[in-house]
């Protein structure tokens, strides 16, 4: 198989002609020529109205949609997909230096890793605001923000970028797009050309949401309510079209990963023996292809509510219909990010014991209910627009979905129990994660009894839940294969000692922060307001310190991560003993993972098995 | 991304997927994966029509307002577009018997069909006979405006095809280009029918 | 998938690109970005202020309300002009007014004091005639001395001068700028003050008559 690239490794060869234009500087040139062609067809040609502003609501979705494809054929869609759908020879070559994670390619480890770049550059932008947030917070009246509305745009930002590019993406087209080509002995995903192009939509979405300010506040945080986001100035617009940018990358990975997972597996990979991690995988991606375009219809719908007005939500709508179909999805979106997070742990508990999987096909069976049960619960988020007889059956499948999660915890405990633990950073991490998603469930599990729902509906209760869901479990996993995947990425190995005093940093400021959530939301702290009753100023003030800590931790991890990234201990190709087939390879981005192919022997999670767990096939059982 | 880059810095990315000596045969693997992924891209599209079809219901029942011209923007583009799955169908067929002359020639077919509901649909966008600030008049012109979109697609789709086949991608040992065009058509013509009786009929 | 073609074997052009221009290219398109994001509308209005007052406007003025904002931004008049307002509400759905004044006018409220209106109003005892009223909600004159030519609007009691327009509403207010030179404020107080907070208000310059 090397023999193929054997054509293109003279250094000379590429080095001729003149040198082409940044990619990314070309991206952006072409977005702003789209724009500006389309926004000036539209506002001053076809729907031209005397004496409007040059860039109008109408105007700026379609100049966005221009501008977005001309970003994707700048970075790269133009030499990849275009010219040789029509024919032309493929004329894209990625130098193998940094280079490359600036430019469209086909690699999946180095898409993987533009992901994550990506999506954590969104999860620090959207930590800002909510730094900005919690500054706003430190007093009762409005001191940091101008108005209202720049609050609540803050908010709305924070929601959505945390959302849609880290939670939804971190796990799913950053590690997944990195992992599970490998985990299966695959040297490629499924569709290369999808994950470049869906990769490059990201960044275009988190940009078009955190400037959505720019064309005017919106007030409606994540979930884009209506009759509110009709009310709202032109904000609202690029929250629905950078929505819609995010999702449709994670809707394009879902499909290649799933298409992956299914027909790149390496020989001998057979069903019973999928790595959990691809299991979680195909359980999100399942959710992502079911849900994520029935919410970009959603917000289509919005949109046109909004720029035509096609009054389909407000005015002599119904908001209710709106509100049905966001949460027809934004609740399976929970399990989206949190699935994913379960898998880690069954993939990293029995590395680090070093004992099998206790009751593997329950934690499987536990991944795919949740993703089934997670389509019945929807309504939970609507008990004070519902009739009380309405509200049982969502309770009631509410509390079920924690049977199906509990497997997830029982198979993690049992992996764990009489085990040689070795308590590492990765480890600490997990257990951390359990500890702060079992807060999550259990206030979940109160908050889907209606009595409570209807006392702490829009409190600082909910607020502290649904953080102790997401972070508690989906962050803190993230953080965990970030650590037990580095010597896998950087060949490195970082310092025990800084590896847990950045996870027990976090764990405590977290815990101290929206452990407080619950308790302010008890008192009274209301959500979506940047002003608040004396009596809770004290509180909010501390809560605020705590999270500047929080903030302060995550930031502590990211500097130190990099610097082992680039400066740490040198260490073996499989330093945990993992038998995952991630670490029977050592290829870098831009090198082949598995050359010649591997053939699958055993299972990845049996530790009382001391075999190999693949041998390399020989050339004539390559088909 | 730290080990490799000292050694040989200026070589380029190897890609097994299209360093290969190109227009080869499609292994029944990859056809079967090519198939797949199809599959899964017509079932996560076909989701936004459930939606309207719901929102439909939520906002105005079973409502069905006088007057509604029956053939512009409702008979006439379902024909068209069903008609359509057939010859598409016939142009796929005809590749794999190596006919690459009848593959061009359904999908031009197809291309005019798919440009003249375009027409129709545009026609009807413009010429019903409601207010659109009304439930059943917003979510009319909206499903019909999916139709424009989806039937743009499937129509550039069919017309890549021909550009391929002219420049000779498509052939009997590689059937992915057209069948994907034919399964893209076959949706957008089945759903397009469920918005139609949605609309008109129920 | 192998029905794709083969790649160029030897390149035309360098894949190394240059680095520099990528860093200075990105670098300032994030400060540009920062920079829109917070400093947007006052980079606007100070570009105005710079720009602006050579540009004094006599004769009809179009003002356009839409959601939610005025366009343009800036007027600036001459005391003794005659001057006519032109005033369209874009807006498709919403209902917009249009006073003109300083200071604000206080309600206290939980949170903190509402705006209401303006607290002098620039319409006292100028006279205006109001022409091709068109969808005009309501209309208080205040302490205005206004003559109606054509269809007369709904006109109430209560606040500043202001013309309610409905969606699609327009009308003419001609009048000759009072001598009431320096920079005055317009703004839409409607929905209690959110539209102004979202951004719907202008400055008007009024420049000494000439001597």
């Amino acid at each position: 198989m090397s023999s193929i690239f054997a054509d293109i490794s003279q250094s000379e060869a590429l080095r001729r002609g003149r040198r082409m234009l940044p990619p990314v500087v070309r991206g952006l040139f072409w977005a702003a020529i789209g724009f500006f062609i389309v926004n000036t067809l539209v506002s001053e040609v076809l729907d031209r109205t005397p004496l409007a502003p040059y860039v109008t609501k109408v105007s700026v979705t379609f100049g966005w949609t221009a501008a977005t494809c001309g970003w994707l054929l700048g970075v790269g869609a133009w030499e990849l997909v275009v010219k040789p759908y029509f024919g032309s020879p493929v004329e894209w070559d990625v130098p193998n230096d940094w280079r490359r994670y600036f430019m469209m390619s086909l690699d999946h480890k180095v898409v993987g890793i533009q992901y994550m770049v990506t999506s954590v550059a969104g999860f620090f932008i959207a930590g800002l605001a909510a730094m900005l947030m919690r500054f706003e917070l430190m007093q009762g009246n409005l001191w940091t923000f101008p108005t209202p509305n720049a609050y609540l745009s803050t908010v709305g930002i924070h929601g959505t970028i945390m959302m849609f590019s880290f939670g939804t993406v971190m796990l799913v087209g950053g590690f997944g797009n990195y992992l599970i080509p490998l985990m299966i002995g695959s040297n490629s995903s499924a569709f290369p050309r999808v994950s470049a192009i869906s990769q490059w939509l990201l960044p275009v979405g988190i940009v078009t949401v955190a400037l959505s300010p720019i064309l005017g506040t919106w007030t409606t945080g994540w979930r884009g309510y209506a009759p509110l986001a009709e009310q709202d100035p032109n904000g609202i617009v690029f929250y629905y079209l950078g929505v819609f940018a995010m999702t449709t990358s994670s809707l394009l990975v879902s499909i290649n990963l799933t298409a992956t997972i299914l027909f790149q597996r390496a020989k001998g990979l057979t069903w019973n023996r999928i790595p959990m991690y691809a299991w979680g995988i195909l359980a999100a991606s399942l959710l992502n292809i079911i849900w994520l375009p029935e919410i970009q219809m959603t917000f289509i719908l919005a949109l046109l509510n909004n720029i035509v007005p096609l009054p389909m939500f407000s005015q002599i709508g119904t908001p209710l219909t709106y509100m049905e179909v966001f949460w027809l999805f934004g609740h399976p979106e929970v399990y989206i990010v949190v699935v994913p997070a379960f898998a880690l742990w069954q993939e990293i508990l029995p590395v680090m014991g070093q004992k099998t999987l206790f009751a593997r096909s329950w934690g499987v069976l536990g991944l795919v209910f949740v993703m089934m049960f997670s389509g019945l619960v929807w309504a939970h988020h609507m008990f004070t627009n519902m009739r009380n007889d309405q509200m049982l059956p969502f309770s009631f499948f509410t509390e079920m979905i924690s049977i199906p999660t509990g497997f997830a915890f029982l198979v993690s405990l049992g992996t764990v129990w009489k085990s040689r633990l070795r308590l590492t950073t990765p480890t600490l991490l997990v257990f951390m994660s359990m500890f702060n998603f079992l807060i999550g469930g259990v206030t979940g599990v109160m908050l889907a009894d209606p009595v409570i729902n209807l006392q702490t509906h829009d409190t600082f209760f909910v607020v502290g839940h649904f953080h102790y869901t997401i972070i508690g479990a989906m962050v803190f996993s993230f953080m965990a294969a970030a650590y037990y995947w580095l010597p896998r990425f950087s060949g490195r190995m970082y310092n025990e000692f800084w590896g847990k005093v950045g996870a027990i940093w976090v764990f405590i400021a977290f815990n101290a922060v929206f452990g407080q959530f619950l308790l302010i939301g008890l008192r009274g702290m209301n959500r979506w307001v940047p002003v608040y009753p004396k009596y809770l100023q004290n509180m909010n003030f501390e809560i605020s310190l705590f999270a500047f800590l929080l903030g302060l931790g995550f930031l502590f991890n990211l500097v130190y991560y990099i610097w082992v990234w680039r400066y740490g201990k040198r260490v073996d190709a499989n330093p945990w003993s993992a038998k995952t087939l991630e670490w029977q390879s050592t290829s870098a981005p831009g090198e082949t993972n598995f050359d010649p192919p591997v053939q699958v022997l055993m299972g990845f999670y049996d530790y009382s098995d001391e075999r190999p767990v693949c041998k390399p096939t020989s050339p004539a059982e390559v088909s | 991304m730290a080990g490799n880059e000292q050694k040989h810095p200026f070589e380029a990315e190897p890609w097994t997927i299209i360093r290969r000596p190109a227009i080869s045969e499609l292994t029944p693997r990859e056809l079967r994966l090519g198939r797949f992924g199809a599959a899964l891209f017509v079932i996560s599209q076909a989701i936004p029509y459930f939606v309207l079809v719901n929102v439909r219901w939520m906002l105005a029942g079973s409502y069905i307002p006088a007057g509604m011209n029956q053939w512009v923007g409702g008979l006439l583009p379902t024909i068209l577009l069903v008609v359509g799955i057939l010859f598409a169908w016939l142009g796929v067929h005809a590749n794999l018997e190596g006919r690459k002359g009848a593959l061009q020639g359904w999908f031009t077919v197809n291309v005019l069909l798919g440009v003249a509901a375009i027409v129709i649909l545009l026609v009807a966008l413009t010429t019903y006979p409601f207010n659109t600030l009304s439930h059943y008049g917003s979510i009319y012109v909206t499903c019909l405006g999916t139709a424009v979109f989806y039937t743009i697609v499937s129509t550039i789709v069919m017309l890549g095809v021909i550009f391929r086949s002219a420049a000779g991608l498509v052939s009997p040992r590689t059937p992915y280009g057209p069948e994907s065009a034919a399964v893209t058509w076959t949706f957008n013509a089945v759903a397009w029918f469920a918005l139609y009786l949605a609309l008109y009929v129920i | 998938m192998s029905d794709t073609p083969a790649s160029r074997p030897t390149p035309r052009r360098n894949p190394e690109w240059s680095k520099t221009l990528f860093a200075v290219v990105f670098i300032l398109v994030v400060i540009a970005a920062i920079v829109a994001l917070f400093w947007q509308r006052q980079i606007g209005d100070a570009w105005s202020r710079m720009f602006g007052t050579e540009r004094v406007q006599t004769g009809t003025t179009h003002i356009e309300q839409y959601d939610y904002g005025f366009h343009p931004r800036h007027i600036t008049w001459r005391v003794g002009d005659k001057v006519t307002i032109s005033l369209h509400n874009a807006s498709a759905t919403h209902w917009h007014e249009m006073m003109i004044g300083r200071g604000f006018d206080d309600t206290p409220y939980v949170v903190g004091p509402v705006h209401t209106q303006f607290d002098q109003d620039f319409w006292d005892g100028v006279h205006v005639t109001m022409s091709h009223a068109f969808k005009v909600d309501n209309f208080v004159p205040n302490k205005a001395i206004v003559t109606f030519v054509g269809q007369k609007p709904f006109t109430t009691e209560g606040g500043n001068f202001s013309p309610t327009l409905e969606p699609g509403g327009s009308l003419d207010l001609t009048f000759t700028v009072p001598n009431k030179p320096g920079t005055w404020q317009y703004g839409c107080f409607v929905q209690q003050f959110m539209h102004y907070v979202a951004g719907m208000h202008g400055t008007i310059t009024i420049l000494p008559a000439k001597t």
